[in-house]
């Protein structure tokens, strides 16, 4: 008989499935939209507890979903890191929907509104599933429930370049997950295994042998080509600004903030679990992946100092944060891993919380989007601006908020490597890039316009868009409060996740 | 060589119809051709799986009565490609519908077309 | 005197490229240099121009880059695929102790004599549950985009979607009829005998879900949607459809629970039960693609 606790997990991700089947049948849009996020607070609550329980004992241990053990029957793993991101997750999804909740209820039909929720409840399923999954094909299955839902979110404001954007973003991850498949099929092929443990074990003993090289060689690089696809790695990312820029706020802070993620951490456990980060190092893999990260910090800030469209422009810093992140993982050691990881979580709260106060800074302008119309509505909303500048200057990595620890993290984990002086050259390089976008968009929206340009831009704002935003102001102080944690507090976080990293 | 290709013909023969299904993807500017291009594809990796699995004498793996003497083939490629049929019809049907509602939208249903169209409407 | 207007300059000139209308002629700021004046407004036709301009150039490049990698791409997989195991032998790695525990054990274990429906529904039930939620968010997202709603339906639609009725109603179309008064039941017939034996033979919830399906989208077919929605309401249909689903969950979900915690086996004749839930979906799943993608409704 186990613990208790160690079926939460699992309760969690059925607890999600349910929740979005019922809520497809829920008449009320605004009815979904609370038993959503009390789904979401729920799992919030369970996952610190398996997290409490995990860390505590320094454990993470293996669920068997059915009778049989591995190899026979799929389970799912549990450690404190996934807990950690679980929890993260989840409540991620809540205070994004929160903050999004009024342009939600403006850009969905109210008879499609339940629909929305179905899809957000189930890509939480999807992205807890990701987290935990101790199989390969599930995650592919969940990696396809991921994209379908993703899509459904981008598409739900239903304009004519949603349904373009949308298309897009379809084709271009149905590239990734074929990929994916087509990895998986050749690796089942030399190995005969599905799930992670005896798949390693597989896998060492191909490597070792030499037999099967080629194969094996091509299915890792197919495997992190597809996800790398999926979470808009850096030659990939040109679906990536029109789909996150153009949906409504709630779905532009849950896919950026993320489903990206949910591959990376996908990806991420691949490498660790069942490649390990010795093989990958041989094979270059993760040179590569350095390479592409690094060049993504730099393209994406390119891209998005080039933008005057705010949410087009916090979607091409999506691309830079991911640049960071695939970098980390790229370095090939465990500090690299960790440090992303820090990232990961950063990213998670600081990307909703832009998003959300963009979303609503362009709301009391009006739905005006590009920054010369934003000019001062700071002061309409004071909530939105210090959420919008607390985001950008951690973003930039100022001390005391999260991002400049999981730069400092970086920079640490680089030290050791033989890449240390061109990693430190980037990181400082696309810090200055990110200020020279991030600084000009805080002083648009901290100056005040002269009195005709204001009106005029006040001449398409309702009054019921000015009104104060209760649930938008508690998600951004929330997340406010969260990157101040995170920046300050960070020492306890990181211990966890290098305890996940060690017990991954 | 060609022996080799003669023994692996089933992969080789997905590996090529995977490339079809590819370049469809990549290359068509017509959206409806981009998912007949994904559903090659697809089927490339089915017909892949499958033969994985495959036993030379093998039957179906119905054991039943039979007991463990007859030579099964295994069953666990002929479920991946199950649920790997299952996927790609859920994906066609949205990426149809999608299609759809932007032909009705637009009127067209060329990518480039589409995309000069989005340009100038976001301006 | 002169100074202050120094200050105005400068302040003018951070005001400007706050608002992104004119390159700084700071040398630190570089990068702003690039980005495109944008005031004075470019006339349409101008801006028309660069945009097509622009789309031209990525439409160039993109073929020639879409064909590298398609190329390269072939060769690597052709590669992997010429120095994989060879096809059909018993020795190959793939066919390890795995796929033989499924065919010596699976009927004991689970109760099904057919080891890809054991595999699928016992031993990798949770890969079938996932599959089950992508049949759901397919329809879902399909309803969401299709469901006549103000957004994509205008009146002309409507108008010719009425005369479309009247004409089938008024032309009887008599092959169609007769032919689907004997064959629906029959189809009906066989979809339950697939369902109840996939147990024992080729077949199961999935293969039997979509026959049934079929014949639903058959018997629409020929008696047209008014009769359908005698048998068959939105409602109904969504009842039915959710109530396969959560069955299908709450009895996995209690079958892992009693599974991972090692608790005697209460659960025995589940198989069936599963299988007839998850036909249940696939069967609403064909049909909702059918009604969606032919008239917007149920």
């Amino acid at each position: 008989m186990r613990p208790f606790v160690e079926n939460f997990p699992f309760f969690c991700i059925f607890l999600a499935i349910l929740a979005g089947v019922l809520s497809a049948v829920i008449p009320k849009g605004r009815i979904a939209y609370q038993m959503t996020l009390c789904v979401s607070g729920i799992i919030a609550v369970l996952s610190a507890l398996v997290l409490d329980y995990v860390f505590r004992n320094d454990l993470s241990f293996t669920y068997t979903m059915g009778r049989f053990i591995a190899p026979y029957g799929n389970a799912i793993k549990c450690g404190p890191l996934q807990a950690l991101l679980a929890m993260a997750f989840s409540a991620v999804v809540a205070m994004s929907l929160m903050g999004g909740r009024r342009d939600l209820f403006h850009d969905v039909l109210p008879e499609k509104q339940r629909f929305y929720f179905t899809m957000v409840n189930l890509l939480e399923a999807g992205l807890l599933s990701l987290v935990y999954t101790n199989d390969v094909f599930t995650g592919y299955v969940f990696i396809e429930i991921s994209t379908i839902t993703a899509c459904a979110l981008v598409m739900a404001k239903d304009t004519g370049t949603n349904l373009i954007a949308t298309i897009r973003y379809l084709f271009m991850s149905l590239l990734g997950s074929s990929l994916f498949l087509v990895g998986l099929t050749f690796l089942n092929s030399i190995t005969g295994y599905l799930l992670m443990p005896s798949l390693s074990e597989a896998v060492q003993k191909v490597a070792a042998s030499g037999e099967y090289q080629v194969p094996l060689t091509v299915a890792v690089g197919l495997i992190m080509a597809g996800l790398g696809i999926k979470s808009a790695m850096f030659p990939f990312h040109l679906w990536l600004p029109d789909a996150h820029g153009g949906a409504t706020t709630a779905s532009s802070a849950i896919l950026s903030g993320l489903v990206l993620k949910g591959y990376i951490v996908l990806m991420m456990t691949l490498m660790i679990r069942v490649f390990t980060l010795d093989l990958m190092v041989e094979m270059g893999v993760t040179n590569v992946i350095l390479i592409f990260g690094l060049l993504g910090m730099v393209f994406g800030s390119l891209g998005a100092i080039r933008e005057y469209h705010v949410k087009r422009m916090l979607a091409y810093s999506s691309v830079a944060q991911i640049g960071y992140i695939f970098m980390g993982l790229g370095l090939g050691t465990t500090a690299g891993v960790v440090a992303s990881c820090f990232h990961i979580l950063v990213h998670a709260c600081c990307k909703p919380l832009l998003f959300c106060c963009a979303g609503r800074l362009s709301a009391v302008s009006g739905h005006h989007r590009s920054l010369k119309n934003l000019r001062g509505s700071a002061y309409r909303d004071v909530g939105a601006g210090i959420g919008f500048t607390v985001g950008a200057l951690s973003m930039i990595g100022i001390p005391l908020f999260g991002g400049f620890v999981s730069k400092l993290y970086f920079a640490s984990a680089s030290l050791p490597t033989n890449q240390t002086a061109l990693t430190l050259f980037t990181i400082a390089l696309s810090t200055v890039l990110n200020a020279l976008y991030y600084v000009p968009a805080l002083l648009a929206i901290w100056l005040k316009p002269s009195a005709e340009d204001e009106a005029a831009v006040l001449a398409d704002a309702t009054p019921d868009q000015l009104s104060f935003d209760r649930s938008f102001t508690t998600a951004a102080t929330i997340l406010t409060l969260a990157i101040f944690v995170l920046g300050i507090f960070y020492h306890p976080i990181t211990s966890v996740i290098e305890a996940g990293v060690r017990l991954i | 060589m060609l022996e080799t290709v003669l023994q692996n013909r089933f992969a080789v023969t997905a590996v090529i119809l995977f490339g079809i299904g590819f370049t469809n993807l990549l290359l068509q500017q017509n959206l409806l051709k981009k998912v007949v291009g994904f559903n090659i594809m697809d089927s490339a990796v089915f017909l892949l799986l499958a033969s994985l699995g495959y036993i030379e004498g093998g039957i179906a793996p119905i054991v039943g009565d039979r007991g463990f003497d007859p030579l099964y083939i295994n069953p666990i490629p002929s479920g991946l490609v199950l649920t790997g049929i299952v996927v790609s019809v859920s994906i066609t049907a949205f990426s149809l519908a999608l299609i759809q509602r932007i032909y009705r939208h637009y009127g067209t249903i060329e990518l480039r077309e589409l995309l000069e169209r989005a340009k100038k409407e976001e301006d | 005197m002169n100074n202050s207007s120094e200050k105005q300059n400068w302040r003018k000139r951070i005001v400007s490229w706050v608002d992104g209308d004119r390159e700084p002629k700071d040398q630190t700021l570089f990068v702003m240099e690039r980005r495109q004046p944008r005031f004075p407004r470019p006339s349409e036709e101008e801006r028309e121009k660069r945009e097509k301009s622009h789309l031209k150039k990525f439409f160039n490049w993109y073929p020639i880059a879409a064909t590298i990698i398609c190329v390269s791409l072939i060769g690597i997989l052709m590669a992997a695929a010429l120095s994989m195991p060879t096809f059909g032998q018993a020795d190959n790695p793939i066919n390890n102790e795995v796929s033989e525990h499924y065919l010596e054990h699976g009927e004991e274990e689970t109760g099904s004599a057919n080891a890809v429906t054991a595999m699928i529904l016992s031993y990798r039930g949770f890969d079938t549950l996932g599959e089950s939620c992508v049949l759901f968010l397919a329809v879902v997202s399909v309803m969401m985009l299709l469901l006549r709603d103000e957004k994509n339906t205008d009146e002309h639609d409507l108008q010719k979607m009425r005369s479309e009725d009247i004409i089938a109603e008024e032309h009887h179309d008599i092959i169609l009829k007769q032919a689907a008064r004997f064959l629906v039941p029959c189809i009906f017939l066989f979809a339950i005998y697939v369902l109840l034996n996939g147990e024992t033979s080729p077949g199961g919830g999935f293969s039997g879900g979509t026959i049934l399906g079929a014949g639903l989208i058959l018997f629409s077919s020929a008696y047209g949607p008014g009769n359908m929605r005698m048998i068959l309401t939105y409602e109904t249909y969504s009842a039915v459809r959710t109530f396969g689903l959560v069955l299908y969950i709450t009895l996995y979900g209690a079958y892992i629970f009693i599974g991972a915690n090692n608790l005697p086996n209460y659960l025995e004749g589940m198989t069936l039960l599963i299988d007839l839930a998850v036909g249940l979906v696939v069967a609403c799943t064909v049909y909702g693609f059918y009604a969606m993608f032919a008239r917007g409704e149920i």
